[in-house]
């Protein structure tokens, strides 16, 4: 007798045909589908949901950052150029991009005159380095570079106060360092400054802001010092630029 | 002993209605979830492919596009903004020695005069002269007396009090620490 009973006999179709009306085959198949899903889910819906809200977060940046970009653009378009261009100009006339010499020259002239003494010698002392013991270097303003200048005055009773005064509201601006002198002459240190033009990060996904009031109302100041030091008018002296006591 | 023709017990024989139901009710469930899993990928799928990106990207190159065409204008405002600031601070910080030169000045009583000075950040040095010591004597009580509502000086010292014979006069040497 063959020891085959009948065809597919250890086969799977056996054993289909054997449980294909069991519970246990309904279950295996329902356990079957469970984990194909399960694998569908981890290998396949996550990703893709990943996928989509990784798109929709793209979307809502994409939408602010263009949103952004016109409004900065509404912005500068709607800016008088003239304006701003004026603007630039007060604030890189006091403080220069570079060592303005022509501008030093002409502000101690122009004091001298206003206060009524007359200025001997003065030299320039060049120095490319920035000064962190000068008190404007305190703080943020570590790129400034100072333009030394020793000034040596000879004029009226109050002379060396109103250079003072008059040096210090003229562009380029400076800075009293020392002071030194008797009755006839001072000996006045000072520092002009110049910055050179750094690196301007513009984020343009970033709204630009306005000059603000104070710094509006700053540049208003020195516009109105360099009208006075571009148009000084004809200026009597105070006092002779001869050697008179300066106190 | 069984009366029938089936040789299984009465016990273990199966129902096969409730066998067919509990069948269907696993291969429903079987499909239900195939079709929940197809039904999520279709639906995530269309999503991702209906998303308005590409035509961000287009209208986002159009605007950065037209903010470059003002790059030169907002290069002035950056300038302006950090020079104005640098300004500010740069005011704020400075000693205001022609302040001090000119509270000293109103101060002098007549008959005495500034011989010599000398201001170096925060030291001020000075010295008065004056044929009389009354005079000198009054400078520095109107120096202390204004000092003490003004705060000026955190400091006020008397370094040399000589006389000039010759000139016939007094020379005050004072040493004073600007606040």
């Amino acid at each position: 007798m063959s020891k085959r009973v009948f065809f597919g006999h250890n086969d799977i179709r056996f054993f289909y045909y054997r449980y294909k009306d069991s519970n246990y085959y309904a279950l295996s198949i329902f356990a079957l589908v469970t984990v194909a899903c399960l694998m569908l889910v981890f290998f396949v819906i996550i990703p893709q949901a990943e996928n989509y809200f990784s798109i929709r977060s793209e979307v809502v940046a994409l939408r602010l950052k263009i949103k952004n970009i016109n409004e900065n653009s509404n912005f500068i378009n709607n800016m008088d150029k003239s304006v701003l261009d004026s603007q630039l100009l007060v604030t890189t006339r006091a403080l220069p991009t570079e060592k303005d010499f022509a501008g030093i020259i002409d502000v101690i002239a122009q004091s001298s005159i206003r206060s009524g003494v007359s200025v001997s010698d003065f030299g320039f002392r060049l120095d490319d380095k920035t000064v962190n013991s000068t008190s404007v270097n305190k703080g943020n303003n570590t790129d400034l570079l100072p333009i030394s200048v020793a000034v040596d005055i000879k004029g009226s009773s109050d002379g060396g106060k109103k250079f003072i005064e008059e040096i210090q509201k003229k562009t380029p601006l400076v800075e009293i360092t020392d002071v030194k002198g008797d009755s006839n002459s001072l000996l006045i240190g000072m520092n002009f400054y110049y910055k050179t033009p750094g690196k301007i990060k513009f984020d343009e996904n970033e709204p630009i802001t306005a000059i603000s009031e104070s710094q509006q109302a700053l540049i208003k100041e020195l516009t109105l010092w360099q009208a006075e030091s571009s148009n000084p008018g004809i200026i009597e002296p105070i006092g002779s630029s001869s050697a008179m006591p300066l106190f | 002993m069984n009366n029938g023709i089936n040789l299984l017990d009465y016990k273990n024989k199966i129902n096969p209605k409730q066998d067919n139901s509990k069948q269907r009710l696993l291969r429903i469930m079987s499909i239900g979830l195939l079709s929940i899993v197809a039904a999520l990928s279709i639906i995530f799928f269309i999503l991702i492919a209906l998303s308005p990106i590409p035509e961000l990207r287009k209208k986002e190159k159009i605007a950065s596009f037209n903010l470059s065409v003002a790059h030169p204008d907002i290069v002035k405002l950056f300038i302006i903004k950090e020079r104005a600031q640098r300004i500010a601070k740069l005011i704020a910080n400075r000693p205001n020695y022609d302040n001090i030169l000119g509270n000293i000045q109103e101060k002098l009583p007549s008959g005495v005069s500034v011989h010599s000075v000398e201001i170096d950040k925060k030291h001020f040095s000075i010295t008065l002269s004056s044929n009389s010591l009354q005079q000198l004597d009054v400078f520095l009580n109107e120096l202390g007396k204004n000092n003490a509502s003004e705060k000026e000086f955190s400091q006020v010292n008397i370094a040399n009090l000589s006389s000039d014979e010759e000139k016939k006069q007094f020379l005050l040497t004072l040493d004073l620490n600007v606040l």
